[in-house]
């Protein structure tokens, strides 16, 4: 018998049957939706992931100060200084970039447009250590902090606030009634763990000390942050105590007392959320496989149904000439079918899904051609596995107590 | 080629030696057939009669390739059934030989048509012309008119006509048919008895098994069956009226 006689024969037989095929199917279209679900939130998540850690910058380390109120000690003030960061250039030989921070909130304004976002006050180094781009014009230089020249590079977010659409890099700025010339605009970053990337804007940290109001009274050379690249490679971990370490030191603080200050990765959340997703994805995944496991059990048991019922119909055909092959055809082809038009409604059901957890979880909506496959290869071999059986069971027919069967 | 010139050199295209056969239900054995001897020539019409239990469809079965002897040899068309592979079988059920049966067997879900195309399905060399062989088949039975109608739209006579068309479409050699009027009223009986003739007087062996004497009446020889064992084998005169309409009517639709 021919695959097309045997697909042919297989639809009628299923369609003639529409209802308990497709109630059969629930399981395998249950399971294949999982996997489409499952495999592109697998995908998203980890572009998402991938997009947040480069734009955290990858192995970056920030040192802040540890909120004494929070830990419920207290100690005399401890600042981070200009000559911290110093320091830790020069005896921490892991560090390849370093820059100062200190932030605030000024209002922007820009013709009739006004905007407030956070400034962070920085050297040119932030640039290589958070692989900063611009869409528009270029980032602060070595010069511009020098000169604590009045220049400002806006985020995305800022750009289109005070500017919409227009061109803004040579436009001045107000900032604090300081005249600030635009030199330019940080690349997109989006959304990374819930906060928008692109509503900061850049100013030489020399400016913000002398021009710029900063978000609490600060001491002529305390730092709110220092923010370092780390060797590629290097041991974070040794890094971190190293500066740690460096700090007590400078501090004068003793073994066994409260650290005054943090030194954290950016991209550590990344990889809590990281790890969150891998135990969803392994829990999905075995609801996905126990599904198709029911699916095929049900499928099992609706074959060897139906090749009961139909056991006179087996023995015409053998009377007509039908082999033993042409009836293990049939009939799995038949399984095989079924699973794969679940399939093919699971594709459609997992789909819906995925756009709509990528839609509710902010990643891309990724439905990859390999998972398409895995999801339609499943279904064929919960087909013939589960098929099989059934369709041996017609096959093994004596043709003669075949037809005689009521 | 004519089968009487010929039937002293020719070998039967059946033979059978000494066939038994015991179905073993458990808690006893039949035996339903007990020894059966004889030969069929090509292009015979050969009715059995017996009666009930006496082992006809047993036989049939047997001579259909649908089951095999406890002991004894068949033979079909020279090959021996008891060496024969499953897929030789169904190759031998698939083309030499056209099986009838009392309850027509068609297939509830497919047209007359499809119905007659079944066997094609499971031909082992490629068939093209599938369709318009079907479509002749069905018009050499009378059925020209109804090749889209299901079983369930056709009344006994036309399904059984269905069957034959079926039986028919890979030109087999013998036409066997248990108790093919079993389920029809006489007057249908008797179209086709008279379809059977026709294919008789057409060159092919024709082995019809019945009740009925009428029913045989229109074979050349009969088989007469007590017991398992075959108890009376005489050839007999087919009535003049049916044998004429035949000839006239196999005349008309050679070729
Ligand atoms: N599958 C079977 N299992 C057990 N016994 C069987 C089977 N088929 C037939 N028999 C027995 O074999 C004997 C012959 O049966 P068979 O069907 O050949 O008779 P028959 O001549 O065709 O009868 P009828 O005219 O009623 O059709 C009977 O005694 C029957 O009960
Ligand atoms: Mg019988």
């Amino acid at each position: 018998m021919t695959l097309g006689a045997c697909l042919r024969e297989a639809i009628t037989a299923l369609r003639l049957n529409a209802l308990r095929s497709g109630l059969t199917a629930i399981g395998v279209i249950i399971g294949v939706a999982g996997i489409i679900v499952l495999s592109a939130a697998g995908g998203g998540a980890n572009r998402k992931i991938e997009q947040q850690i480069n734009a955290l910058g990858s192995d970056t380390l920030i040192i802040a100060p540890v909120k004494m109120e929070n830990t419920g000690q207290r100690g005399p003030v401890v600042l981070l200084t200009d000559d911290d960061a110093k320091a830790i250039a020069e005896r921490v030989p892991e560090i390849v970039h370093i820059t100062r921070e200190v932030d605030g909130n000024v209002t922007i304004v820009a013709g009739n447009a006004s905007w407030t976002p956070e400034y962070w006050g920085v050297d040119a180094s932030y640039a290589d250590v958070f692989n900063v781009k611009t869409s528009e014009g270029r980032f602060l230089d070595e010069r511009d902090v020098r000169s604590a020249a009045k220049v400002i590079v806006l985020g995305a977010t800022v750009a289109e606030k005070l500017f919409g659409g227009a061109q803004p890099v040579d436009q001045i700025v107000r900032m604090g009634g300081v005249p600030m010339r635009v030199i330019g605009v940080r690349s997109t970053l989006g959304f990374v763990g819930g906060q928008n990337q692109d509503n900061h804007v850049f100013v030489p940290i020399t400016t913000a000390r002398s021009r710029l109001p900063q978000k609490e009274k600060i001491a002529p050379r305390q730092l709110n942050l220092i923010d370092m690249k780390v060797l590629a490679g290097a041991d974070r971990a040794a890094v971190k105590e190293a500066i740690l370490a460096l700090l007590r030191e400078r501090k004068h603080i003793r073994d066994g007392e409260q650290d005054r200050f943090d030194v954290f990765d950016p991209t550590q959340f990344v990889e809590l959320m990281n790890a969150t997703h891998g135990t969803l994805s392994l829990l999905l995944g075995a609801t996905a496989a126990i599904s198709l496991l029911v699916g095929g059990v049900g499928i099992m048991n609706i074959m060897l149904v139906s090749v009961t019922e139909r056991t006179s119909e087996i023995g015409l055909r053998m009377a007509v000439g039908a082999r033993k092959r042409d009836i293990l055809a049939q009939f799995l082809t038949e399984a095989v079918a079924l699973c794969l038009a679940a399939g093919i409604a699971g594709l459609a059901l997992g789909a819906a899904g995925a756009y709509a957890t990528a839609a509710a979880a902010g990643w891309p909506f990724i439905v990859g051609p390999q998972s398409v496959a895995l999801a339609l290869a499943a279904s064929v071999g919960v087909g013939v596995a589960f098929g099989y059986v059934p369709a041996r069971r017609a096959a093994s027919l004596n043709p003669i107590d075949a037809l005689r069967h009521e | 080629m004519t089968a009487s010139g010929a039937g002293s050199i020719e070998r039967p295209i059946i033979e059978c030696v000494g066939l038994t056969k015991i179905y073993d239900i458990g808690v006893e054995k039949v035996q339903a057939l007990r020894g059966v001897t004889f030969n069929v020539r090509r292009g015979e019409f050969i009715a059995i009669m017996g009666a009930s239990g006496s082992g006809k469809s047993t036989l049939a079965n047997l001579l259909g390739a649908l089951d095999k002897p406890t002991s004894g040899d068949l033979t079909i068309d020279g090959a021996a059934i008891a060496r024969m592979s499953g897929d030789e079988l169904a190759r031998l059920r698939n083309r030499d030989i056209g099986f009838v049966f009392q309850q027509f067997n068609l297939l509830r879900r497919m047209t007359a048509l499809e119905n007659v195309l079944l066997p094609l399905n499971y031909s082992q060399s490629k068939v093209s012309d599938g369709a318009t062989r079907a479509k002749a088949k069905l018009e050499e039975v009378g059925l020209g008119a109804r090749l889209g109608h299901t079983p369930a739209q056709l009344s006994g006579g036309q399904q059984q006509r269905v069957a034959i068309a079926r039986a028919l479409i890979n030109n087999p050699n013998i036409i066997l048919a248990d108790e093919p009027t079993g389920a029809l009223d006489t007057h249908t009986s008797h179209e086709i008895m008279r379809l059977f003739s026709t294919l008789h007087a057409k060159g092919l062996t024709v082995i019809v098994i019945t009740h009925e004497p009428d029913i045989a009446g229109y074979a050349e020889r009969l088989l007469q069956f007590r017991d398992g064992k075959l108890i009376s084998d005489c050839r007999q005169d087919i009535q003049q009226d049916n044998r004429q309409d035949n000839l006239a009517l196999a005349a008309g639709g050679e070729p």
